[in-house]
């Protein structure tokens, strides 16, 4: 009995020893199994191709995180009376108090399009090593490149209307240990990278989509083009953004919606759309309410339950800028606009995931970031700042046909003006009306909290935002933007 | 044997009982919608309606209030915003950008009746109202739309199966270009395009007093609806 229990003993042991011996080995990888730092990626078009789509989707994360493309396009200029109880944070955003109670690391923090970045200079560094053959459709990997260099003139031009001096980075740190840091680079130098970017997209990309699901949602020619006559009208190169946004007129194959589809443009993929980012329900991409997702516009009728809106519209603002009554714009965009619960109706498409229960929303709406209408008055502005006013007026009463209101004749400032104007009219809401505010030194005329730190729109201005000083004790490089110094 | 098990089992179901009686809860106490008051004693026991009690007092309404089955009582902010608003839109109206308009300016007789269109005969506790509503005839003899609106704005449905509900108080007013029909009765609801609704929320809802139910209106609200600037 004793020996026989030894013998098992020892047997055991034995097994054991041999099993632990062998097994190692294929327990651990040696290899990450998901790297994209190793040369196991970015090895054929499939790779390139799935690259790419997560690139858009961090760009979509970036901008809908915080509400971001919104609390920084629109809450400061002015277009709601945010309500201070239900929304404090962003209520004291409208106000110009960009470090006030609440503002916080989520406003001032650009880690994440950092990594966003990372993403697009990987693309940027491989995808052009991968061989052509490895691709299923060729015409993926000059696309694939040409997109890339988009999205990270795009970001970089977000980013500089935000801080106005960032770090501009442009490879990727293959090696996180070897990863430097870089101070801010003076916006005119990431502005003009973003040209350079810009013509590589433009010679990579072209117009139209032989893919119409794929329409607006992802970059082409025209949406490159479009890019580069709004960074060129920042920069004050009018000249060069007429000649740009003249290209995307003519050549991009967008036409205006009718009056009637007007409310479809904001659902997304219309013919006027040239750069979108998808939120579909139908794609189970919609933005869930209840989980998270924030639609401070609405309430009831439009959200079911919803009983609190925390970003009414701005009355005052509201009739100071639309003051013909036949424009169909007051009607299509906002409801109840005189009350003081008037809600922006523009993206108001609502899906119920639970049916007639009605308890779990989903909005549905794009996040139109460029579209045809927006050319059209940016190159009037351009054309306006050239002396071309008769031009001009073409343009802008092409928008003020469809919104059915009387033509304009006037030229210079008064037009000036009448374009701004038709611009804060055309996209309220849609994340452009304080870059159009900045870009034309009007800011404190609409919203005049920025009286005294607008300073014309200097980069000493704080129209400018603080960066967030959690960021300097990894990097000792970085500075606070000037006008926030001593101020945090 | 079988006895004691018995015992033992009885022992401890006695004290399983009687163990859970002890409450765990430190401090508050459970809630009562009841206070031993007539309506106006009730209002005038809270600083936060003092204005109001001025107008009941001074308008001579202080036997209609206790006499209402409901009362829709405004804080002194929802009376503060009408004097702001009015001098504002006086400002405007007689291009007199200096001009100064306090509660005092108010001819309270005239405002008369704009205050009994928040005092109703009927007794409408929260449990007597639905999603749908009813019109509701006030005491001046005007419409106002009754609803308690179930919310999910605080409260996960997938958690909680009952939603809380919001009490509204909602005027009914022509559309801003002047189309629109303003109901006279339940029936004609249907009609009604939701822009035409101007709601006041209640803040406080079902305050049960010796003569009637009192809802509080938001802080937010502005007396008459003056802040509806169509209206």
């Amino acid at each position: 009995m004793k020996i026989h229990f030894k013998k098992h003993i020892t047997g055991l042991l034995l097994l054991i020893l041999v099993i632990s011996a062998v097994a190692c080995k294929r327990i651990l990888d040696l290899e990450p199994h998901n790297s994209t730092f190793t040369g196991a990626y970015f090895t054929n078009g499939q790779d390139a191709n799935s690259a790419i789509s997560g690139a858009y989707s961090s760009l979509r994360r970036v901008l809908l995180n915080n509400y971001s493309w919104h609390v920084y396009g629109d809450a400061p200029s002015g277009e709601f009376s945010i309500r201070s109880d239900r929304d404090n944070q962003n209520y004291n955003i409208s106000n110009g108090e960009f470090t006030g109670l609440n503002v916080g690391s989520g406003n001032w923090n650009w880690q994440s399009y950092y990594q966003l970045l990372q993403q697009v200079n990987l693309i940027i560094n491989k995808v052009p090593g991968i061989a052509i053959e490895k691709f299923t459709n060729q015409d993926d990997k000059k696309r694939i490149i040409g997109e890339a260099y988009f999205l990270r003139a795009f970001t970089y031009f977000y980013m500089s209307r935000i801080w106005g001096d960032v770090p501009l980075r442009l490879e990727p740190d293959l090696d996180i240990n070897q990863a430097k840091n870089i101070p801010r680079t003076p916006a005119a130098e990431v502005l003009a990278q973003c040209i350079k970017d810009l013509e590589l997209a433009k010679a990579n990309l072209v117009f139209g989509y032989s893919d119409e699901n794929q329409r607006a949602v992802r970059a082409n020619k025209g949406s490159a083009l479009a890019l580069e006559a709004h960074i060129k009208a920042w920069t004050g190169d009018y000249a060069g953004s007429e000649i740009a946004s003249d290209d995307v007129i003519k050549n991009g194959g967008y036409a205006l919606s009718d009056s009637t589809d007007y409310s479809k443009v904001f659902i997304g993929k219309s013919l006027e759309g040239i750069f979108e980012i998808n939120i579909s329900y139908g794609q189970s991409e919609g933005i869930s309410l209840n989980g998270g997702g924030y639609a401070p516009t609405l309430r009831r009728p439009y959200v079911a339950n919803k009983a609190d809106i925390q970003w009414p519209v701005n009355t005052s603002y509201i009739n100071k800028i639309y003051k013909d009554t036949t424009d169909i714009r007051y009607k299509t965009f906002f409801f109840q606009a005189q009350s003081s619960e008037g809600q922006t109706i523009k993206f108001s498409n609502v899906t119920y995931a639970d049916g007639s229960a009605k308890n779990d929303p989903r909005l549905s709406n794009n996040l139109i970031i460029f579209r045809l209408a927006d050319i059209y008055l940016l190159r009037a502005e351009a054309l306006n700042k050239l002396g071309r006013d008769g031009e001009a007026v073409i343009l802008l009463n092409a928008i003020r046909k469809r919104a059915k209101v009387a033509d304009y004749a006037g030229g210079g400032t008064a037009l000036g003006t009448t374009i701004l104007e038709e611009r804060l009219r055309e996209l309220y809401f849609e994340g452009q009306s304080y870059y159009d505010m900045v870009r034309t030194k009007t800011l404190s005329t609409y919203n005049e909290r920025f009286k005294d730190q607008f300073m014309n729109g200097t980069p000493e201005g704080g129209w400018l935002w603080p960066i967030d000083p959690g960021m300097f004790k990894d990097d000792f490089t970085l500075t606070q933007t000037p006008y926030w110094q001593g101020r945090l | 044997m079988k006895k004691l098990i018995m015992i033992c089992i009885a022992i401890v179901t006695v004290v399983t009982i009687y163990s859970c009686k002890k409450d765990y809860v430190i401090g508050g106490s459970l809630y009562n919608p009841k206070v031993d008051m007539t309506t106006y004693d009730y209002l005038k026991t809270k600083k936060l309606f003092d204005t109001l009690i001025i107008m009941v007092d001074r308008m001579g309404l202080k036997d209609e209030v206790n006499a209402s089955g409901t009362v829709f009582a405004l804080t002194n902010y929802a009376i503060s915003n009408y004097v702001k608003e009015k001098q504002a839109h006086l400002r405007i109206k007689l291009n007199d950008e200096n001009l100064v308009f306090t509660f005092d300016s108010l001819k309270l007789p005239e405002l008369k009746d704009s205050l009994r269109a928040y005092l109703f005969k009927d007794r409408l506790p929260v449990e007597a109202l639905s999603e749908v509503g009813k019109l509701r005839k006030s005491n001046d003899g005007e419409f106002r739309l009754i609803q308690a609106i179930p919310t999910t704005d605080y409260t996960d449905p997938n958690i909680f199966p009952v939603k809380p509900k919001y009490v509204y108080l909602t005027k009914i007013v022509k559309k801003e270009d002047g189309t629109g029909t303003i109901p006279t009765d339940s029936t004609q609801l249907p009609l009604v395009d939701p822009e035409q609704l101007l709601q006041a929320r209640v803040q406080t809802s079902g305050i049960i007093t010796n003569t009637g139910v009192i809802h509080v209106v938001n802080n937010n609200h502005t007396f008459t609806f003056f802040g509806d600037i169509k209206n």
